[in-house]
């Protein structure tokens, strides 16, 4: 009795620091910013725009940029339906200036893609993966790819 | 009052242990993906987002459509009506409202393209979506472009 701690206890002195409040506490934080941290989701987003209604004017300031794969990895790129048949090494390197003219008029920078019916979707994405590459931000999607909606068979 | 017995039974070995199990079992879940597994194409100029626990819709090599981890068969008119209403339903009823209106779409590698097709001109024209978030796997820079 009497004093209530001192150093002289008949009892051994326990001299280390209790550690199990404290390593409880760094568990219950852990699970927390366990159950926080979000699941990251890796993702490349296609553009799959609606058809322009007849009585719509598309915008006069774009320029459509289409890129169409073949199964041979061939590309046909063409500018206004005026086709260039390009090797695909070339590809960014074509693009690079015409999405700078596309962006200096004003309009969105938005390549069309359209591919071959036996093309891979690995060349696929590989070839939005390249275009997407021209976009300096960090998610890269500055540069939009949209897809080139075939049309319905039937007139009209 | 000195040495009183202790005959309570010591639990902390037992709390250790369990709060070691839940942590395993947690990065299990995070580490394991959404949907169906498939073969991702690789890519290196992706965007990254948390999950918006969005409907994810797979494709698998053969060209088989899944909902989340069920298999609705071949892509066919049905199987995109079933499809539809699976995503819609997902929609109605959202884990997180941001997810809603977003489709998170896992296509095998392989798969040819008018396989995909198909599912995409869906989305486009019947379920009037203006965008599609396709699933890629961080590319290693030993593999070439």
């Amino acid at each position: 009795m009497g004093m209530s701690s001192g150093s002289g206890d008949k009892k051994s002195i326990q001299s280390e620091i209790n550690v199990t409040p404290l390593i409880d506490v760094l568990l219950v934080l852990l699970i927390i910013f366990l159950v926080v941290m979000p699941i990251m989701m890796k993702m490349e987003t296609l553009e799959i725009p609606r058809k322009i209604q007849e009585n719509e004017a598309p915008d006069p300031n774009s320029i459509m940029l289409t890129v169409k794969v073949k199964v041979t990895g061939d590309i046909v790129f063409s500018e206004n339906e005026k086709d260039t048949p390009i090797v695909a090494a070339e590809l960014v390197r074509l693009l690079r200036p015409k999405l700078e003219a596309v962006a200096a008029r004003g309009a969105d920078r938005v390549i069309f893609v359209d591919f071959e019916d036996s093309v891979p979707w690995a060349n696929v994405v590989a070839t939005m993966d390249q275009i997407r590459s021209l976009a300096t931000d960090v998610n890269h999607d500055a540069v939009k790819v949209a897809l080139k909606v075939k049309e319905e068979p039937k007139p009209q | 009052m000195i040495d009183v017995v202790r005959n309570d039974i010591n639990v902390t070995p037992l709390v250790d242990v369990m709060l070691v199990l839940l942590i395993i079992f947690m990065l299990m879940t995070l580490i394991m993906g959404r949907g169906h597994d498939v073969q991702l194409p690789p890519a290196r100029n992706f965007s990254q987002e948390k999950d918006k626990m969005q409907p994810v819709v797979s494709i698998d090599v053969e060209g088989n459509l899944w909902f989340e981890k069920t298999k609705l068969g071949p892509v066919t008119p049905a199987t995109l009506k079933e499809m539809q209403d699976q995503v819609e339903g997902m929609w109605k009823a959202p884990k997180n409202p941001d997810g809603v209106g977003k489709i998170y779409l896992k296509a095998d590698n392989k798969v040819e393209y008018i396989k995909v097709y198909p599912v995409l001109e869906y989305m486009n024209k019947t379920m009037l979506m203006q965008q599609v978030d396709l699933a890629i796997a961080k590319d290693s820079d030993s593999e070439g472009p």
